[in-house]
């Protein structure tokens, strides 16, 4: 089985390499025959590829540990769920699941544009198939899940304790489907690029790609922080890791592309920038699998350790440096058709948007790459921290904020001065209010308190925008409240589903805020029957035990979680001995509540019958998990197809075949 | 029985490849044609969305309605431009793609139906302070008569 993995992987970057020089040739010449060869070949890389993948979990499920990627990321004590999903656990199978996404995608892309878009598809093949041709040299010159050990080892090394979670299951695969899914709109505008038809068609096309991909990113990013939070134990969500921040940094230009795209598409500006943003969104995708991937976030010197660092590393200055070129090439066919109607209007909000996005992304990045550039030049290792990020992030945060709710009130094209001040009036007054009563209840961090004032604000900025869309609809229909509001919003739905993320990043910046602002913590030693205070609650520690099972060995506590004298939760921190490998884990309890967390994490059991416990209180930490579903929500609402609109059906281009 | 697959694997990647490559494409003349028409389509579906967005910013009060007036007929001359675009594309299609022919038709049917539509009506109930037409005073809406002027504010019967 692991023969056929093997070849169905070299096979499948023989067959990526032919469909991408074939479908090149086959759109300069505009030779059908080449281009249907190509795109044939395209759908063989896919089928090679899932034989291969296929062949991969063949081997996980039945422990066949002589492969590299068997023995790497499994053994034989962990559940059947964790060996399938190690899949994507390990550098090798990662690497085989990232081109698998990318030949699916390149599939059902393929399959949708048989008869549209043909200029730009042959060029659009050559860059998805470039893309998967890399990948393929990775895994035949540098990391291959296939490569037999000898002698074969009894057991493997089974998959890291702390990635053993539910949410880390879930996590990688949506992070990949996000930063594999940029991989089509970046063809897309390649393709643009090549055949200079630069209007909005390859946006148009890829709209629905770009925001999946935006959506999977964010859910990804929302999913390692949920991981982080439950699993790592120190009582936080984000610690700015360079991990962290490279999944981030193509999600932040993506929201920037997403935003300035419309005013292509409605005004036929920004068109260098556009692309600028889908190049930088598609770089970074990259760039953040060559962090992760090559070893640099350790050490710079552990890139040389292995050669996939210097893979990454000339296949990103080569889709840099291709991008660029044909950038440059074609500047002259990019002027603007338009300029901004009015300053006032929600065009410049945008623009705005795109300024602060793209400085939080480039100081994010920076963040990131400065110790490592600072070790490569100097030798030692600079550390940059959260505090670097939180204090440059902060106040770009709560101006993105600001502006989330001065964009949906301003109309596009002109905005009316005494309208704006009509519209403005009740939010500005109720974020006022916010802010006051916030204040009057002790709150004096002032980033917190103008984060919580401005949500106020924003929140009343899109409830309004549904109130004051519904009451027109009503005027212009006779439809009832319920019925205005449903239709209006599925009218209307890349409006209204906007305003629906927007109403979960409101939630998620309300989480962050509180919870950075006002975590309570606090270390304690603790007698069994002693009690510790936490804001309003009382932790009783109990007892500790002790539990033996196959994968690990469990040290307990048993805490009584109390408020106004009452038991309102019996909770269970606890610590964990992974055998194989041999690993020690925290087990966090957490009592979460739409106010706040109560979150127990267990330090040690004494000798003496003692525990050591860290107490947090995080508050408003839910709204950050409910916030992520209320983005996908929306996301949902948006990509969403058109109902039955009364369209003439765009006029098909397919290909005739004579014999 | 593994080398087998492979081979399979191999061969069959490899037919799939060399079929197109013996198939005979015919030269599609007016491709060309129905690609510049697909263009002008979506640009014309942009222009809708942008004419129906604009009039709902009217109504829901985020838009004067001078302001309306001015951006809504910069719209619809640029609607026009796409109809004379298409008409134009009739001129110079293939007159046997009869499938082409019919698809311009279409299009400069449903443009003109929309281009010749009456612009909506003026809405004043969206203009939250009414003021009466003769002195410019603020009335009410329920006004029969101006308080300041005693202008007659009832709307003329149809």
């Amino acid at each position: 089985m692991g023969d056929i993995g093997y070849y169905g992987i070299l096979l499948a970057g023989f067959f990526s390499l032919y469909a991408g020089v074939a479908s090149f040739w086959g759109g300069k010449l505009r030779s059908p025959e080449l281009i249907a060869s190509s795109r044939s070949a395209a759908y063989v890389v896919t089928v090679l590829t899932t034989i291969a993948v296929l062949a991969l979990e063949y081997i996980l499920l039945t422990d066949n540990f002589s492969f590299a990627g068997v023995a790497t990321t499994s053994n034989r004590s962990l559940p059947f769920a964790y060996k399938g999903a190690a899949l994507w656990g390990g550098q090798a199978n990662s690497l085989l699941f990232w081109v698998w996404l990318l030949t699916i995608f390149s599939a059902v892309v393929h399959y949708q544009n048989r008869e549209k878009n043909r200029p730009l598809m042959p060029f659009v093949t050559t860059v998805i198939m470039g893309t998967a041709l890399f990948f393929y040299i990775l895994l035949i010159f540098s990391d291959n899940p296939f490569w037999i050990l000898s002698p074969a080892p009894p057991d493997g090394r089974g998959l890291n304790p702390l990635l053993q979670d539910p949410a880390m299951v879930i996590h990688p695969p949506m992070l990949y489907l996000g930063y594999i899914a940029w991989t089509i709109p970046f063809a897309f505008a390649i393709a643009a690029l090549v055949t200079g038809r630069l209007g909005d068609e390859w946006i148009r096309t890829t709209r629905r790609w770009s925001l999946a991909a935006w959506c999977f990113l964010g859910v990804g990013n929302l999913l390692g922080a949920w991981w982080a939070y439950r699993e790592l134990g120190w009582g936080g969500y984000w610690g700015w890791d360079p991990v962290e921040n490279v999944s981030i940094l193509p999600w932040i230009t993506g929201t920037a592309f997403l935003h300035s795209v419309m005013l292509q598409e409605k005004k036929g500006m920004l068109k260098v920038w556009n692309l600028v943003l889908i190049m930088m969104t598609f770089t970074l995708s990259i760039f953040g699998t060559f962090i992760v991937r090559s070893g640099v976030i350790s050490s710079v010197h552990a890139f040389a350790q292995s050669n996939l660092g210097f893979f990454f590393l000339v296949y990103l200055g080569v889709v840099i440096g291709v991008s660029l070129g044909l950038l440059f090439w074609r500047l002259d066919k990019l002027q603007s058709a338009n300029t901004l109607d009015s300053f006032l209007s929600r065009e410049s909000t945008f623009l705005v948007n795109n300024l602060i996005l793209v400085g939080a992304a480039f100081s994010i990045w920076w963040g990131t790459v400065f110790p490592l550039i600072s070790e490569a030049i100097t030798g030692t290792r600079v550390t940059v921290g959260p505090p670097f990020f939180n204090r440059v992030n902060v106040p770009i945060g709560i101006s993105l904020l600001l502006l989330l709710g001065v964009g949906p009130v301003i109309a596009w094209r002109k905005a009316s001065a005494k309208h704006l001040k009509k519209h403005f009036m009740k939010p500005i007054l109720i974020g006022f209010i916010a802010g006051m009563v916030l204040f009057a209840l002790g709150v004096r961090h002032f980033y917190a308190l103008l984060a919580l004032s401005l949500g106020a604000f924003v929140l009343t900025t899109i409830v309004g925008e549904f109130y004051r869309g519904t009451r027109a609809r009503q005027r212009t229909s006779e439809e009832g409240a319920a019925q205005a509001l449903v239709n209006l919003t599925r009218k209307n739905k890349r409006r209204y589903g906007g305003y629906i993320v927007h109403l979960g990043i409101v939630a998620i910046f309300a989480g962050i805020a509180a919870s950075s602002a006002f975590q309570v913590q606090k270390e304690v030693t603790l007698r069994p029957g002693e009690m510790a205070s936490l804001g309003d609650y009382w932790l009783q520690y109990q007892d500790a035990g002790e539990r033996s099972e196959a994968r690990f060995q469990t040290v307990f506590t048993n805490v009584s979680l109390r408020r106004n004298g009452m038991e309102i939760e019996h909770m269970l921190p606890a610590r964990r001995l992974y055998r194989n490998p041999e690993t020690p884990t925290t087990e966090v309890a957490i009592r979460s509540t739409l106010k706040e967390d109560v979150y127990i994490l267990l330090g040690s059991v004494n000798e003496d019958g003692s525990a050591t416990f860290r107490f947090f209180l995080n508050p408003l930490v839910s709204w950050i998990w409910i916030g992520g579903l209320i983005f996908v929500l929306g996301t949902i609402i948006i990509v969403l197809p058109e109902p039955q609109r009364r369209r003439s059906p765009a006029p098909r281009v397919p290909e005739k075949v004579v014999r | 029985m593994t080398v087998l697959l492979i081979a399979l694997m191999g061969l069959g990647g490899l037919a799939a490849v060399l079929y197109p490559l013996r198939r005979h494409y015919e030269k599609d003349e007016s491709w060309e044609f129905r690609l510049q028409l697909q263009e002008l389509v979506a640009t014309k579906e942009t222009l809708y969305s942008t004419l129906k967005e604009l009039d709902f910013d009217r109504v829901s009060g985020k838009l004067s309605e001078e302001d309306f007036r001015q951006l809504e007929a910069r719209y619809r001359a640029r609607a026009i431009e796409v109809l004379k675009a298409i008409d134009a594309l009739k001129e110079e299609a293939p007159e046997d793609d009869e499938e082409l022919a019919i698809a311009i038709e279409r299009e400069i049917l449903a443009l003109r139906t929309k281009l010749e539509a009456p612009p909506p009506p003026s809405q004043p109930e969206a203009d939250p302070e009414p003021s009466c037409p003769g002195c410019g005073c603020p009335i009410r809406t329920a006004d029969n008569f101006c308080p300041h002027c005693g202008a007659d504010l009832t709307p003329p019967s149809k």
